[in-house]
């Protein structure tokens, strides 16, 4: 067969793929309601307004002092005396916390995985990294190591315990090395130390074994169904650890099961710009999606369907892409950080917007990098360009919801 | 002295060190009488408790002095009291030199184990290790907690007088993980609520407040690490080598590394090279050239079974008979994910081959077929190349070609001879042909300038992944990208027109006007001036184009022009040379003494 024939073959189907992706779109829409909520959280929503009125609880209402910013962690910034430039300030791109303990370990433009405890805000190890262009960074599980990926195509992990060499460095533990392309984000498998979980550029997820550093499992990829642009970040289901979610540049996101790696269990479209954060929703039937077209959106991995889009009204032009999403502990709020500093709390089921930190006092200055929720959910702490972490607990009446 | 007076003795705060394999831990007390400090116990030495004087007493003011050595060596603390008694000497050791007089609050940070930890150390009198001290204020004041959340100020602890404590004074494990045992304590006590969660306020007792003194000395540590390591870093420049695939940019990268190399004395950061290659390494480059070899015949071989299928003169791409199966067979090896190594019989057969005719000709359409630039090098050397102890030569290295994933980097000082004049730079080449740019590109926020490699001689040839993209407009729409990003407002861009030499054969066979950015070039002549004239019109439209994507206000960035090419190795060099003067030129201007 020549190769114009086989090109005109390619192109007839595409062509083929392009109409029947077209009709699928058309059978979904018709599935849907018309303003983009399922009739099965139509009824949701009336009920739980109904039984809300009929307890005399009134829907979630946050005041100013509600939510307030107690810590701000500033350590991302040489400062030198006497200087002549002064000071160098590194932008926080991204931040994990232990799954108790309260610690938060950073990354930042400078290479440097700092590691804080929350309460104190003071900072208890510093680690440079050999490669300074860090994307992500995770805590283990049991809080001894750090995992953290970046330009290097390679996953380090750091053993917090051992002791620093003469240089002042921590050895590298691990080097998971494999990917052809940039880390985006890793995390491990809850409860499991030796398992994690890295999406990447190259538009790959993988399954990790870290004591012999070798892939147990490639989701995607050339000779596999996957995405087909970069993969930006992942979420493993907290009550099934073998599913987990994937977002990516190509506007989908992927429900995965580890055991198969072959193609993915569902692909969720919906999104109109690169989906930035993936998260699983505290029950693990859900997950919400943050995206550079300015929206959230909560899908359900049962049914496949869109069941929320959390939007603001701006106008066309120009919404502010969302960097990073997470889930309060029940999950009735949605906290999603923004590019220009807004980190808006949105209420999951009404859709409402309820309460934005960036208006109240401490807000971040800069772009919102990334979000999380401390294990025990009283607690959120945001990173930001302006170089600062800041945490924020309830105040006031409320203590964890 | 006597057991009433070390009943008195209160302590300020204890810290525990390691000083060498023995692993033993000396500590220092700091006494307080009431009302000020009267005297310091301390135990130094090898093994051995309390080699230092202790001593004590008891005085309505209390006065003291503390004289250190400012070499940070030891340091004498002197106690005394009001009656001129116990005026003893004692032995401590600092990390910091410093004079403290009454009423200051000094802290002997620990210059912690990384400094001053000998580990090799089989010194018989190991010099005692730092101590953390902190000599408290002799009018205790009640500390009121503080309200403002946000602040955590790190004041000392004053310590109530009458009580004393000893921590552990012989651990045998070292200084880290005694805190981190501490630590660990410490979060129990937090998460308990047993400790207060702000550090302003006093702890109740004795231990908590010593628990909190370890925390706040080891951040102290950290904190002073960092800022170390930044100092260090402050004065190396960064340079962001970007250009679209096969532009030359690696070759650039390459050539780096034959500039004069820096030794960077700060044992934090890592110098990849020293001297150029070194023999391993430039062996460790066979199998890449190899390979490039066996992947330039098969294109060349299927691109002239490719065009005699499809072109109407089909009969000049046709391979000669006996070829033919010599064609099959390279081609079949080139197909392989490993190559088997280049033997005298198939290097031979590679050069039966290229002399075909069939294959000069698809050669000389090579633009359309993705045939690397380093095809006619390798194949006349092919027999040095097949050689079974072949060692590649600097020239081999540079022309061969791999695939760059993730980021490489490289430490150079173009005026390497006087390290004082000469700047310190840090090449970073960025690979990855197929990532999308935008998710990335804001890490290089900070660097000093962007090198931009534009390859002028591709106007006419197609992309790699893409085979209807001419690569010209490629390259221009990549560059307009990368001047309208936000995150390169402040950054000096440095342009390299590279691949000159190329572009000077192909200027005067193949008019400009093939590629549509240039449709409007007029070829006025022909020989040396025209390929002059011809790379003035190639400069001049990316002039232009820097100009139209340059917001008014950022006019005043540092933009320059620069020919390379990238093989020529004192080209690059000289090149270098003068984007160093550029950029301290600017460095001198935005310090303003310019």
């Amino acid at each position: 067969m020549s190769v114009a024939e086989l090109k005109e073959r390619h192109m007839a189907a595409t062509e083929t793929v392009n109409a029947l992706r077209e009709r699928l779109k058309q059978k979904r829409l018709l599935l849907l309601d018309t303003d983009g909520l399922s009739w099965e959280l139509r009824s949701m929503n009336l009920a739980v307004a109904t039984y809300a009125r009929s307890q005399g609880k009134t829907p979630l209402t946050f005041g100013p002092t509600d939510l307030v910013c107690c810590r701000n962690l500033q350590g991302h910034t040489g400062k030198f005396r006497g200087g002549l430039l002064g000071m160098l300030t590194y932008e926080v791109y991204s931040l994990d916390w232990t799954a108790e303990k309260n610690r938060i370990v950073s990354a930042s433009q400078d290479g440097r995985l700092i590691v804080w405890n929350a309460l104190t805000s003071q900072k208890t190890h510093a680690i440079k990294l050999p490669c300074a262009w860090v994307m992500t960074c995770a805590f283990s599980p049991s809080g001894l190591s750090v995992a953290c990926g970046g330009l290097d195509s390679v996953c380090s992990i750091f053993n917090l315990n051992s002791p620093t060499d003469k240089d002042g460095n921590s050895p590298v533990a691990r080097m998971l090395s494999g990917h052809k392309g940039y880390v985006s984000s890793c995390q491990y498998v809850p409860d499991e130390d030796t398992h994690l979980i890295t999406s990447s550029g190259d538009q790959t997820c993988v399954l990790w074994d870290i004591t012999t550093g070798l892939r147990t499992s490639v989701f995607g990829g050339e000779f596999q169904s996957g995405h087909t642009a970069d993969v930006l970040s992942v979420s493993i289901n907290g009550s099934n650890s073998r599913m987990f979610v994937s977002g990516s540049c190509d506007t989908t996101a992927r429900l995965w099961d580890t055991r198969v790696a072959s193609r993915a269990v569902r692909t969720f479209h919906g999104h109109e710009g690169d989906v930035n954060s993936v998260k699983f929703f505290p029950d693990g039937n859900r997950f919400g999606t943050g995206s550079d077209d300015g929206t959230c959106r909560l899908f359900d991995i049962r049914t496949g369907h869109q069941l929320q889009v959390y939007q603001q009204q701006h106008g066309d032009n120009d919404a502010p892409h969302v960097t990073s999403i997470a889930f309060s502990i029940s999950g009735r709020l949605l906290f999603a950080g923004y590019s220009n500093g807004d980190c808006y709390v949105w209420d999951t089921l009404l859709a409402k917007m309820v309460l934005d930190l960036g208006s109240l006092q401490n807000s971040h200055g800069g772009r919102i990098s990334c979000l999380g929720l401390s294990s025990d959910g009283s607690a959120l702490c945001t990173g930001s360009w302006d170089t600062t972490l800041k945490i924020w607990a309830f105040g006031g009446h409320r203590r964890v919801i | 002295m006597g057991e009433e007076e070390r009943g008195r003795l209160s302590a300020g705060v204890s810290g525990l060190e390691e000083v060498s394999n023995l692993g033993w831990v000396g500590c220092l007390v700091v006494s307080q009488g009431g009302g000020g400090w009267t005297g310091i116990g301390g135990s130094t030495g090898s093994g051995e408790n309390g080699k230092g004087k202790e001593s004590g007493g008891q005085g309505e003011r209390g006065g003291g002095r503390a004289d250190v050595d400012r070499r940070g060596g030891l340091a004498g603390v002197e106690g005394v009291d009001d009656q001129g008694k116990g005026k003893d000497k004692v032995l401590g050791h600092s990390g910091q030199g410093g004079v403290a007089d009454r009423g200051d609050e000094i802290q002997f940070s620990a210059s912690t184990a990384d400094q001053h930890r000998r580990p090799q150390s089989t010194d018989p009198s190991p010099p005692p290790s730092p101590l953390i001290t902190t000599i408290a204020p002799h009018a205790p004041a009640p500390s009121a907690p503080h309200e403002n959340l946000s602040e955590v100020k790190t004041q000392l602890p004053h310590a109530p007088p009458g009580e004393f404590l000893r921590f552990n004074q012989t651990l045998p494990f070292p200084f880290r993980r005694a805190c981190r045992s501490t630590l660990g304590t410490f979060h129990y006590l937090i998460q308990k609520r047993h400790l207060p969660t702000q550090l302003q306020i006093n702890p109740p007792n004795a231990q908590e407040r010593e628990l909190k003194q370890v925390l706040l000395d080891w951040t102290a540590d950290i904190e002073r690490q960092i800022e170390q390591e930044t100092k260090a870093d402050k004065h190396i420049q960064k340079l962001l080598l970007l250009g679209a695939g096969e532009s030359g940019k690696s070759t650039i990268f390459k050539q780096a590394r034959y500039q004069k190399p820096v030794q960077d004395f700060q044992a934090s950061i890592k110098l990849l090279f020293q001297t150029g290659f070194d023999e391993a390494e430039l062996k460790s480059y066979i199998s890449v050239i190899h390979a490039n070899v066996y992947q330039t015949i098969k294109i060349l071989h299927d691109g002239a079974r490719e065009l005699a299928q499809n072109e109407t003169e089909s009969s000049k791409y046709v391979l000669s008979i006996e070829n033919k199966e010599i064609g099959e067979k390279l081609s079949e090896i080139g197909g392989l994910m490993d190559h088997p190594r280049l033997t005298k019989e198939l290097a031979q057969d590679i050069e039966i081959l290229w002399k075909d005719a069939a294959i000069q000709e698809t050669y000389s359409r090579g633009n359309e077929l993705q045939v690397p630039d380093c095809a006619p090098y390798f194949v006349d050397n092919l027999h040095r190349l097949s050689d079974v102890n072949y060692v590649p030569t600097k020239e081999d290295v540079l022309y061969a070609r791999v695939r760059t994933t993730g980021v490489v980097e490289i430490q150079f000082s173009p005026v390497g001879e006087n390290k004082k004049s000469g700047e310190v730079y840090r090449l970073f080449d960025v690979g990855g042909q197929r990532n999308e740019r935008r998710k990335w590109i804001h890490l290089f926020e900070g660097v000093t300038a962007v090198i931009f490699c534009a390859s002028i001689s591709e106007y006419d040839q197609t992309l790699y992944e893409d085979e209807n993209k001419n690569r010209m407009m490629e390259t221009k729409e990549l560059f307009e990208w990368v001047l309208k990003q936000p995150c390169f407002e402040k950054t000096s861009f440095m342009l390299f027109l590279n691949k000159f030499d190329v572009f000077e054969k192909k200027v005067l066979r193949v008019p400009l006007n093939v590629c549509e950015w240039f449709t409007d070039y007029q070829q006025l002549s022909s020989g040396k001036q025209e390929i002059e004239h011809a790379y003035e019109f190639v400069k001049k439209k990316f002039e232009e184009l820097y100009f139209q994507n340059t917001a008014p206000d950022r006019v005043d960035r540092v933009f320059k022009i620069y020919r390379t090419t990238a093989l020529d190795q004192k080209l690059v060099k000289k090149t270098f040379k003068l984007v160093d003067e550029t950029l301290r030129r600017r460095n001198l201007f935005e310090a303003g003494l310019l």
